[in-house]
């Protein structure tokens, strides 16, 4: 037998979570070693049944009526899981309608910085982003035709300056 | 209906265990809280939850026996806060203990403080100002000891 399981098995610690009084840490790293190594599960199951063993000797006979009363609140859990559920009844039209006097909408405090829109907003999105692209091109091109403009007035004064 | 068929076969489950198992937890619980009365409202309260954890109790590989002792342990948590030290090592049973009277007295100190009074390594280590691995170490003799006496 490997010497480290063996120093394990002396440890205690499959004593100690035998007896409830392990970590859970403790009781994570003996349910590994109990898949890893046989010799860890064959110690901790004899320790269980060693526990079954002192138990069994010290036993005392339940008291009559026990049972019964266990049977009975396990038939009532039964009988409520039991319990049809109410069949679905489709909502009349209207339960819907809001009273007459009732506000058509309600205060909502929400902390939400994002805002829901309906789909329909995406289309007048896109052509007010297309607008202003044609709206741009078109100040740009007007400009430029206008300083040209200025320019070749510029130039034909200074012509007609030289001719008189 | 099938709910009704896992329920009433939980419930013969649940029997059957009790069979077997409801003396020996009824006497563990006795052990802790030392009055029949009380003892019998934690052994109702582990079987009432029991229809819950069939699954895990009856996993093949798992000691019966072991896991219901965890749940009555669960239960009783409470109760061990009220529990006062264990009594001097020459009157740690509530009974006649062959098992107990073949440890020694810091043995059976160690085991009734962590096995009827709930006490965690850490903490009993802590009260007898000892180190954890003594502590382990002085439970694994006193299971030694439950082993001779078997």
């Amino acid at each position: 037998m490997n010497l480290d399981i063996q120093k394990y098995l002396d440890s205690g610690m499959l004593e100690a979570y035998v007896t409830g009084s392990a970590t859970q840490e403790e009781e994570r790293e003996i349910l590994y070693f109990t898949q890893k190594y046989p010799e860890v599960k064959q110690a901790l199951e004899q320790l269980e049944l060693d526990m079954e063993l002192m138990a069994a000797v010290m036993a005392i006979p339940p008291p009559p009526g026990a049972w019964d009363k266990i049977d009975s609140a396990i038939d009532d859990i039964i009988l409520r899981e039991q319990t049809a559920p109410n069949p679905f009844k489709e909502r009349q039209e209207q339960s819907f309608r809001p009273k007459e006097d009732a506000p058509r909408y309600i205060d909502a405090d929400i902390q939400d910085s994002h805002m829901r829109v309906h789909k329909a907003w995406k289309w007048v999105f896109a052509a007010v982003f297309i607008l202003g692209k044609i709206f741009l091109a078109t100040a740009i091109y007007f400009y430029l035709e206008n300083r040209q403009a200025q320019q070749q007035i510029q130039e034909l004064k200074t012509e007609v300056k030289a001719l008189k | 209906m099938n709910q009704q068929i896992i329920s009433n076969s939980g419930s013969s489950a649940t029997r059957a265990i009790y069979d077997q198992y409801a003396g020996l937890l009824y006497g563990y619980i006795y052990e802790v809280v030392k009055d029949k009365q009380i003892a019998e409202q934690y052994l109702l309260s582990v079987f009432n939850d029991l229809p819950q954890h069939l699954q895990d109790v009856l996993q093949p590989g798992v000691n019966t026996y072991n896991r219901l002792q965890q749940m009555a342990r669960r239960s009783l948590n409470s109760f061990f806060e009220t529990v006062p030290d264990c009594p001097p090592a020459d009157n740690v049973p509530a009974r006649p203990n062959k098992f107990l009277s073949r440890m020694n007295a810091e043995q059976q100190i160690v085991f009734c403080n962590i096995h009827y009074n709930g006490k965690s390594i850490g903490k009993l280590a802590a009260e007898l100002d000892k180190g954890e691995d003594e502590i382990r170490k002085i439970l694994q003799q006193a299971f030694a000891a439950i082993r001779r006496a078997a």
